[in-house]
């Protein structure tokens, strides 16, 4: 009798397997599209609310833990800000520098583009840093390939699935993920590939190109949908490719991609 | 049904806090899988036959709501529950105390290889972040001392009998 019970556990178990592998391997792309948009339909609602919460939480413990500090960290700020007080005449004389620089740097400036504004309601749980879901979808003319941004301007990854009411982003740290990019000050090129989530590698740059740290990286408009000219970070440290046939560099973003809360789908220029 | 409808409320509820309340107070990015624990402890309280369904069921909803590749979750739920249910069944059966530890262990070797396998069916690797493996551990172990009192409390909406519950 135990026997046959576990015959028939293991038929079971094998069976189950089988489908569960051949739905992996065998699925062709779209296919389960509809059962994506209909839970996503039913999900939304509990998602958003969920998201925002758990953002609120966040800031809360955030502001909690942060409540030892505050005494000792108002001093540090006292001091820094009679330090700052005497940068602020440099800094006027550096803005201007800085917009002159842009200028010829043709970095777009936000107003040119058609931003979708979205919320993130939905987050990798396995690898923070590699994908985002947003609200927004096809029925808001959400493209595969869009470049997606922060309220600043700044580069975080490229729309890779879109459904009716939502969309799933890749971030620019995901390891799938690689964009064309370009060194601001010595405008070497080469291809952001992301580190599994925990960073950005900026590799195939030639050896007769110049890269250094501190360095900021910014799209180079090659390829898809990707406009010129966002930010994504700066060099941090910079190395021989293992095949030293090229360079490559590790790049610190500019922000960090697992608190986001909103975000831009770029659809296009503004005419 | 009424049963059968609740607890599939209790795994969609804990999918939606998986995939967008826990990203956002994650400590160092990491989340705990409440879906995977849930299903561990619950095949450690029941018999394979009874949960397997549940299990491939949730690892479907799971695949689906993170956009997935239908059947990553699920397959890796199905060997897991498999598994607690197997040692439970043959090694643990007549251990009356310590099954709370036991329940424990499962869940933190069941982390282990649910991290591995999603790995290899993921990203076709098996390189693991040591690290990043440890606190999953430790973060997934804490889920399961919640959720395991939750289950015994609760006990009659998981549909666990009295009798199972004290083999357990």
């Amino acid at each position: 009798m135990s026997k046959k019970l576990l015959t028939s556990k293991l038929i079971k178990f094998i069976l189950a397997i089988a489908i569960c592998v051949s739905l992996i391997f065998f699925n062709p792309k779209n296919i389960f599209n509809p059962i994506h948009e209909i839970f996503l339909t039913i999900a939304y609602p509990f998602q958003k609310i969920f998201y925002v919460a758990g953002q609120k939480t966040h800031n809360f413990f955030s502001l909690i833990f942060s409540i030892n500090d505050c005494k000792k960290e108002n001093e540090i700020l006292i001091r820094e800000n009679n330090q700052l007080a005497g940068q602020v005449a440099q800094l006027k004389d550096q803005k201007i520098e800085n917009e002159e620089l842009r200028r010829q740097l043709e970095l777009l400036p936000r107003g040119q583009y058609e931003l979708e504004a979205s919320l993130v309601i939905g987050q990798d749980p396995r690898r923070s840093g590699s994908w985002i879901i947003i609200d927004k979808g096809e029925n808001k003319g959400i493209k595969e390939g869009m470049a997606v941004v922060v309220f600043d301007g700044i580069l975080v990854g490229k729309v890779k699935e879109v459904y009716n009411n939502s969309s799933k982003v890749v971030l620019l740290s995901d390891a799938s993920s690689s964009v064309n990019v370009s060194d601001v000050e010595t405008s070497a090129k080469g291809i952001l590939s992301g580190e599994y989530g925990l960073g950005l590698m900026l590799e195939m740059v030639e050896q007769t190109d110049v890269l250094k740290a501190g360095d900021d990286i910014v799209t180079s408009g090659l390829g898809g949908l990707m406009p010129k000219g966002l930010l994504i970070g700066k060099i941090e440290n910079v190395s021989a490719s293992p095949d030293k046939l090229f360079q490559q560099a590790v790049v610190k973003p500019k922000i960090k991609y697992s608190n986001l809360n909103a975000v831009f789908v770029i659809k296009g220029m503004k005419p | 049904m009424e049963q059968k409808i609740k607890i599939g409320l209790v795994i969609f509820f804990a999918i939606i806090l998986q995939i967008s309340f826990f990203p956002g107070i994650a400590f160092r990015g990491i989340v705990p899988d409440i879906v995977l624990v849930l299903i561990i402890l619950w095949s450690f309280r029941k018999k394979f036959e009874d949960i397997w369904l549940w299990a491939i069921f949730s690892g479907i909803i799971l695949d689906v709501a993170m956009l997935g590749k239908i059947g990553i979750n699920a397959i890796s739920f199905l060997i897991l529950s498999f598994v607690a249910s197997f040692l439970q069944e043959r090694f643990f059966i007549a251990q009356r105390t310590g099954s709370f530890f036991i329940a424990l262990a499962i869940v933190a070797g069941g982390t282990f290889l649910n991290e591995l396998m999603i790995s290899v069916l993921v990203d076709f690797s098996t390189k693991l972040f040591l690290e990043n493996i440890i606190l999953k551990i430790v973060v997934n172990v804490i889920t399961a001392i919640f959720l395991y009192w939750l289950i015994t409390r609760f006990k009659k909406f998981f549909g666990i009998s009295e009798n199972k519950l004290s083999v357990g």
